[in-house]
């Protein structure tokens, strides 16, 4: 660097020095001064070339040209600010909706499980086959047989148990109490997981040996860090949870959350201790075979692989199925990667069906958006074509070109890039707070590098492509012909518009893919709104009693139940109020029941179907609005001790018995004991679990027969349900104000809440659409807008030779139109192949839905046939003398 | 104007006027205006090259090491750089030279067979 610039300093010095030496001998030879530093010059040469021929030895050339082509590029993008505007805000919009999606979906499903060697971690399911062979997965294994698989497989280094308690316990002490979630757990489950406690110690294998022997539990950070005050010192001491005295040995870390099908246990204690702290009925069956208790998860032996493992625990469940024929025949296991249990598995395939759509329409939104910038790439560049001639004639090379256009080109993917990231950030925040409930908190939403790489990726090549073609074609030494002013350049004229047409045709076919998705959707989702769930929705309040907050004991819960549905069945603006023990679609409290009708044998569970089962007080139908087809509601004279009644719904009836009067008919059912029921009413289907589900068979017991501590009050209003809310709480509040009251919710919220997930995707693709909609209008018009101010002189010719301007306009739409209607033809064909991929996501159409597809066409040529309208109008205004004159 | 075989052209210059500044060098230090005058002088005028790319020569050479400079005064007072061979340099024109009589043989047999 030294050299350098010494050598370069004195550069001019030197050569002035030459001159002048050279000019003295002229001049001793016998020439003029002037003479003598003429020859002298002529002699030296180009002065400036020699110059700059010097300094280039020394730079780095490639880096200054590149800030050469920089500074060219932004001064000629700030010159056109309209190209620049289009360019950029097509780009940024393309490149934003890729990513957010691309992000919001990895962080769902991608999401680090807060383990050591997430690869390795399986969670294991226990599956059930009934007797008409369809198989229900993901289900809960009977304690034995979990201990079972524990203790005798050889695919798992280890396989611990965990199991939530159920209800939440109570924490008392000093400050107010506190509910809180309790899982159960083997002593080695976090060892296996890997996961070390930020205070205190795991469990001891001592602490899972003998029920009820050592109380003690191990705190969640947030539950250590919000009740407890963060302080260090609970480790060691004494909470008195459930009524009894809790050992707290240690705190779990911070990170160590929403850990797939684990979730977020407020505390963790040792299996053992189940008698003292599961409190819901399935205390009772806790050492039968037939229950269903424990999930499990494990770790793979090193070297075992996933395939490995599943063979051999399938092995261990058909051996237990011959062991013990009467609880396990139909059992089976299933395993799946702890990573891949952060969306429920139920829910799994929806989730990435869902997911792939959003992310396919989104990077076909991304392709027309590039489709628009190479467009508008490729109509500068032909513009430029006498600019670019000149140069090369004056000596510029042709690599030297190429790389200045393409500096444009990159320097426009880098501007909309950046501008794209900072819109996503935003829009994912935005989206994530929209989504419907019930979704998992602490979701890391960040960009990933790889998203952002892949995007930039994909639109940078796009254009790039483009952007190269052209310019390959350009900066040809050979294509002189542009230094004459010739407008019919190949690319211009005619009704084939080369590689540009092409292009709009790609866009068009795109947009109308996109279009065609949002309207499947949005029609699918119509039908969905309007389906009718079975009971009451528009007049129908429910209000939540929890009783058991303030430890009623069952016969004063049941008084209250009474007095509540009395006091509310009272009041002016209810017509009637009814109990039962769940609120529709709550899939959390949604039991079920192995249930087998009478005359088989019991003893063989694939005789056995899983029923849901609801436990209803008196007047609940009606209240519900669900009509009652035959026989009777429960009323206070079935009681405890009696005969178990149970009112079956019409599903049911089909299913055990098709046909026949299932009046009078008995079943049996394991609900923790064995139940002997008798049918005593058969009332009308209702949707339990999604809008979309057919007819699923339900069991109706009674809540005087079947007790639950915490029930849900129905109440059937006179008039609009909202304005009776207030009047409702009251009623139920006075009751015990000491009890608190959750607000009550009118059930069409409930429903407006099923249908807000498809609601906000079909919003989203209807956006999505739209701005492929847009994008592909703004090509169109580019494209025809340049190409009618390349034939003005054409146009100008036609009209001297007699042709009106109406016979100009129709002759441009004709041409434009031509185009479109390729591309739409194209698009409905893809569209036909790619839709029949979402048809599970469907409901009450195909895929092949006819009035989809052609309002999406006719939205698409109705844009397109606008963006040619205009540039046809201004073909129609040419005046032929201007025209020609151009020549 | 294809710049393709400007481009060689240019380079076979450039490599000759290398070897040619290296030999003139040969016999001691010189400043830039006497290199030309000596190249012109040697050659009897037969290889005159435009005198100004005389510099972007020295230039390629001192950034390869093949000779070095220093600040002078010339017989005329005036204040130049002066350029020597440096021991790189001294090599590598001992192998140019021979290549190039290699060279100069080769295209004398052929030129004048039979000798």
């Amino acid at each position: 660097m030294n050299r350098r610039k010494r050598m370069l300093e004195g550069l001019d010095e030197d050569i002035r020095e030459h001159i002048a030496e050279r000019t003295q001998e002229n001049i001793d030879r016998g020439m003029s001064p002037e003479e003598a530093r003429f020859a002298a010059l002529r002699k030296f040469g180009n002065l400036t070339r020699v110059k700059e021929d010097t300094r280039e030895i020394w730079s780095f050339v490639w880096l200054e040209e590149l800030f050469q082509d920089i500074r060219y590029a932004l001064r000629t993008l700030a010159k056109n600010p309209g190209f620049t505007a289009i360019a950029v805000l097509s780009l940024t919009l393309g490149i934003g909706g890729t990513t957010t999606i691309f992000t919001l979906v990895k962080g769902v499903f991608l999401q680090s499980i807060p383990v050591k060697d997430p690869s390795t971690a399986v969670v294991v399911y226990s599956t059930q086959q009934t007797v008409d062979g369809e198989v229900t997965e993901y289900l809960q294994n009977a304690f034995l047989n979990a201990k079972d698989y524990r203790e005798n497989n050889d695919a798992f280094a280890g396989l611990a148990m965990f199991m939530d308690a159920g209800d939440e316990l109570e924490i008392s002490g000093s400050a107010a109490p506190i509910f809180a979630d309790v899982q159960l757990v083997n002593w080695d489950f976090f060892n296996i997981l890997g996961v070390r406690p930020v205070l205190g110690r795991n469990f001891a294998k001592d602490e899972d040996e003998t029920p009820d022997a050592r109380p003690v539990v191990i705190l969640s950070y947030a539950l250590w860090n919000t009740k407890f005050a963060g302080d260090a010192r609970i480790v060691g001491q004494n909470i008195r949870l459930n009524g009894e005295d809790y050992n707290v040995i240690g705190v779990m870390p911070k990170e160590f959350q929403q850990v797939g099908a684990i979730g977020s246990p407020d505390l963790w204690a040792p299996m053992m201790m189940h008698d003292q702290l599961v409190t819901d009925p399935r205390k009772d069956r806790f050492l039968s075979r037939r229950g269903r208790l424990v999930f499990m998860v494990g770790r793979l032996k090193p070297g075992v692989s996933f395939s490995a493992a599943n063979t051999s625990m399938r092995a261990l469940s058909d051996h237990l199925a011959e062991e013990y024929p009467a609880e396990n025949s139909g059992r089976n296991v299933v395993m799946v990667p702890l990573s891949e249990t952060n969306v429920p598995p139920v829910q799994r395939s929806l989730f990435l069906l869902v997911s792939t759509l959003m992310m396919g329409i989104v990077i076909l939104v991304l392709l027309i958006a590039c489709g628009n910038v190479a467009n508008l790439l490729l109509a500068r560049e032909m513009q430029r074509r006498r600019e670019l001639a000149i140069r090369l004639s004056l000596g510029a090379s042709r690599w030297r070109l190429i790389r200045q256009l393409l500096t444009e080109g990159l320097l426009l993917g880098f501007v909309a890039a950046a501008l794209g990231i900072g819109c996503a950030t935003g829009a994912i925040h935005f989206l994530w707070k929209l989504l419907p409930g019930g979704k998992p908190q602490g979701l890391n939403f960040s960009l990933d590098g790889r998203v952002v790489l892949f995007t930039l990726g994909l639109s940078v090549v796009a254009t790039l492509i483009f952007g190269l073609v052209p310019s390959l074609q350009v900066s040809n030494p050979r294509q002189m012909g542009a230094l004459r002013d010739r407008s019919d350049l190949p690319g211009g004229g005619g009704r084939w518009y080369g590689l540009r047409g092409f292009l709009v045709m790609a866009q068009i076919a795109f947009s109308l893919i996109a279009l065609v998705g949002s309207a499947l959707f949005i029609h699918s989702l119509r039908n969905a709104e309007q389906l009718d769930p079975g009971f009451e929705t528009k007049h129908e309040l429910l209000v939540f009693l929890d009783p058991s907050r303030q430890n009623y004991p069952q016969e004063r819960t049941e008084q209250y139940y009474r007095d509540a549905a009395e006091r509310v069945r009272a009041l002016p603006a209810v017509a009637d109020a009814g109990i039962a023990n769940s609120a529709p679609f709550d899939e959390s409290v949604t039991a079920s029941y192995t249930t087998f009708p009478e005359g088989v044998d019991t003893s063989d569970l694939r005789n056995a179907s899983q029923f849901p089962v609801v436990a209803v007080g008196p007047g609940y139908f009606s209240a519900a609005g669900i009509p009652l087809l035959r026989g009777r509601d429960v009323n206070d004279f079935d009681a405890p001790g009696m005969d178990q009644v149970v009112v079956i719904n019409q599903a049911l009836a089909d299913r055990l018995w098709q046909g026949q009067d299932p009046i009078g008919k008995r079943l049996t059912c394991l609900a923790g004991r064995t139940l002997q029921a008798e049918v005593i009413g058969v009332v009308g289907n209702v949707k339990v679990r999604t809008l979309e589900e057919l007819p699923q068979p339900i069991l109706y017991f009674s809540l005087k027969q079947m007790y639950f501590p915490n029930a849900v009050l129905y109440v059937r209003t006179k008039g609009d349900a909202n304005s009776a809310l207030s009047s409702v709480r009251s009623a139920v509040q006075s009751l015990d104000p000491a009890i608190p009251l959750d607000r009550p919710v009118t059930v069409s919220s409930l429903m407006d809440q099923m249908v807000s997930g498809s609601r906000l995707a079909a919003e989203l693709l209807m956006g999505f659409g739209a701005l492929a909609l847009l994008l592909a209008a703004v090509g169109t018009y580019g494209v025809m807008s340049y190409s009618v101010s390349q034939r003005t002189q054409e146009i100008g010719i036609r009209m001297a030779m007699g042709a009106q301007r109406g016979d100009v306009l129709r002759l441009i739409l004709r041409n434009g139109m031509t185009m479109v209607l390729a591309g739409v033809v194209a698009g409905l064909g893809a569209s036909v192949f790619f839709t029949r991929s979402i048809n599970s996501l469907l409901y009450g159409i195909g895929s092949f839905d006819v009035a989809s597809f052609f309002a999406a066409a006719a939205v698409l040529i109705a844009a397109a046939l606008f963006a040619c309208w205009i540039p046809a109008r201004r073909a129609m205004r040419v005046d032929p003398v201007v025209a020609l004159r151009y020549e | 104007m294809s710049t393709k075989k400007q481009d060689e052209r240019v380079e076979m210059l450039q490599g000759t006027l290398d070897l040619l500044i290296l030999r003139t060098l040969q016999l001691g230090r010189l400043h830039g205006y006497a290199i030309a005058k000596a190249i012109q002088f040697k050659s009897d005028d037969v290889l005159s090259v435009e005198e100004g790319s005389l510099y972007p020569a020295l230039h390629r050479l001192i950034k390869r090491g093949w000779i070095s400079f220093e600040s002078g005064t010339s017989e005329n007072n005036r204040q130049a750089k002066f350029y020597r061979l440096t021991a790189q340099g001294r090599r590598q024109l001992t192998r140019e030279t021979s290549k190039w009589d290699k060279f100069a043989k080769a295209i004398a047999r052929v030129l004048r067979p039979v000798e």
